[in-house]
């Protein structure tokens, strides 16, 4: 046998065992066209087969065939590329609009708190649908390597506990760190635990695709087929930029739960907090009541005869328990009305008449300090709607603390005036003023500046904060120190319930 | 015959020559386990054919050899891309 006919004899073989192959492995053609490919194979055949017959001198009448298999040949070469470049390239035109309308239409939709990967979970169904998956499923990589399946497209129960059992996957692990997606196009006898598994639930296809977002892998995209699939590099592409997509989606569905729940966390602090002062305050009342009256009675039962040293005492005693209980009560008040727990009356009132009726009250401490206490309100004032109880307690506090922080010879002006929809009520003082740090921290609770004689509890004018809150309004100061202070409270006119 | 050229194989070869500028051009579209070996296939074969053409003209003995050798070749190309198909695993990156 000479060279030429043996090469043509191995071609044979050649072509014999691509035909073997090829029928084992016809289910993995997908949709590649079957016809054109076998074509290929047999005419293959038949020419290498011709040429060995007539280099071997066998016969030279199959010489025609040969000379024919070189036009048919490159034919059948030909519509098989031409086959398959329509079929993906028409299926990947289509898919990609689709898919990019999918993706879109979910990154348009709010994430419903109840279900944060509906919106991923629909996603993954309609890119599987178009791109003719079978299943989907995102996987998040936990500690020790372990994958959890964080959202999933069809997938079956079983199949998930499956792979979650396995207790670690190489292959699933570096495709997590790297940046190319693992491309399986046959399942069978691949060399790793996870793919077994989804080779023994029948999918002999596999697309794994790395999520990540700022270079830190967030999970795995993984798509399964139970039929053989092509992987064109438009597909690729287009699975390449859902997985991107979906990087993103995961971070701010995790940074949403995150925020939720510290919010319900600072939610808890806070409601906590107010138990805990409403309890407190109470039981500290109570027995402070029982001192006061005994110490009432004392001071009765003692009466002048006493001697002066016992008398101061228990005067001195029930001062303390008078502001004890003041301390207290604005406690109580301040964590109910930080609970929610106080409603308002709201109705309309004269501001002016109000305003110079809670001033009047302090008339007498004014007096004995020697601070000149004056009001600046208009003859007519429109009515406004506010819990009448609660206005006191604005002024109230607000005045108390201009009284307190006034030296004698000092002034205090109450005035008050409409702008606009709004009311403004201003006290302004000739105290010694609040130096610039402080100013914001005044209604902070138990706040007390620094340098002052006289000290409060720290909370009129957190108590005020609120109740301004709760009727709408804002509340603001502005001081010079060693002149003096104006706090303005803006209240709107009318009350709307919110 | 064109001159001493079969038409035969001038026919195949321009078929060949358009199949390859269509599968270049639309390349993308072509799946990798397909493209890699049956393009290889593919070559090969327009390599026989050109191989045909030369041989009746230039170094016959020596083209006459490596026609049937690149036809041979195309046979183990298609025998590698059918058994691509059966293990299958393309990787996109590294393994």
């Amino acid at each position: 046998m000479n060279l030429t006919a043996f090469l043509d004899l191995v071609g044979c073989l050649g072509f014999l065992l691509a035909f073997v192959l090829a029928l084992r492995h016809r289910r993995s053609l997908g949709p590649v066209p079957i016809p054109f490919f076998f074509a290929i194979i047999v005419l293959g055949f038949f020419s290498t087969f011709s040429g060995w017959l007539i280099w071997s001198g066998i016969t030279e009448s199959l010489a025609g065939f040969q000379a024919y298999s070189y036009i048919l040949l490159p034919v059948a070469f030909f519509g098989f590329f031409v086959m398959i470049v329509f079929h993906y390239r028409h299926h990947a035109q289509t898919s990609r609009n689709q898919v990019l309308a999918a993706i879109h239409a979910v990154t348009e939709r709010e994430t419903n708190p109840d279900d944060p990967y509906g919106q991923v979970r629909d996603l993954l169904g309609r890119v599987s649908t178009l791109l003719r998956f079978d299943i989907a499923a995102v996987f998040s990589m936990l500690r020790e390597e372990r994958l959890e399946l964080a959202v999933h497209w069809n997938v079956d129960p079983d199949l998930a506990l499956e792979v979650e059992a396995v207790d670690s996957s190489a292959t699933l692990i570096h495709a997590l760190r790297g940046e190319e997606p693992l491309l399986v196009a046959r399942t069978a006898n691949f060399p790793d635990p996870v793919i077994q598994v989804m080779d023994q639930h029948g999918f002999t296809s596999l697309a794994i695709f790395p999520l990540s977002t700022r270079s830190r892998p967030q999970g795995l995209l993984v798509l399964g087929s139970r039929e053989g699939y092509h992987f064109s590099a438009e597909a690729v592409d287009l699975l390449k930029f859902l997985a991107r997509h979906l990087g993103e989606v995961l971070l701010n569905i995790q940074l949403k739960g995150d925020a939720r729940e510290r919010q319900a966390e600072l939610e808890r602090a806070i409601q906590s907090r107010q138990v805990f002062l409403s309890i407190i305050s109470h039981d500290l009342r109570d027995p402070l009541h029982l001192i006061k009256g005994a110490m009432l009675v004392i001071h009765q039962h003692l009466g002048k005869s006493s001697d002066q040293d016992v008398l101061r005492a228990v005067e001195t005693a029930s001062a303390a328990a008078r502001r004890l209980e003041k301390f207290i009560g604005d406690m109580i008040d301040l964590a109910n009305l930080g609970s929610g727990g106080i409603h308002l009356e709201f109705m309309p009132v004269d501001a002016a008449a109000e305003i110079r009726a809670v001033g009047e009250e302090f008339r007498q401490d004014a007096d004995r300090k020697g601070v000149a206490l004056r009001f600046t309100l208009p003859p007519r004032l429109p009515p406004m709607e506010v819990d009448k109880g609660r206005f006191h307690q604005m002024i109230r506090n607000v005045l108390a603390n201009a009284i307190r922080f006034t030296p004698g010879g000092g002034e205090i002006v109450l005035a008050a005036e409409t702008e606009g929809e709004n009311m403004q009520v201003r006290i302004a003082d000739t105290g010694e003023g609040i130096p610039p740090g402080e100013l914001p921290l005044i209604y902070d609770l138990f706040f007390r500046g620094s340098g002052r004689g006289q000290e409060g509890s720290g909370l009129g004018l957190s108590i005020v904060r609120e109740v301004v809150r709760l009727h709408g309004g804002q509340i603001s100061a502005q001081s010079t120190p060693g002149k003096g202070t104006v706090v303005t409270i803006t209240l709107p006119r009318v009350h709307l319930p919110q | 015959m064109i001159g001493d050229f079969e038409i035969t194989d001038i026919l195949g070869f321009i078929i060949i020559l358009l199949a390859s500028g269509y599968v270049f051009a639309n390349r993308r579209f072509v799946p990798g386990q397909l493209r890699n070996p049956f393009v290889l296939a593919f070559a090969a074969f327009a390599g026989a054919i050109l191989s045909a053409n030369v041989e009746r003209v230039f170094m016959p003995a020596l083209f006459n050899l490596l026609e049937h050798a690149l036809r041979s070749a195309s046979s183990f190309f298609m025998a590698a891309g059918c058994w691509s198909l059966g293990t299958g695993g393309e990787k996109g990156g590294k393994a």
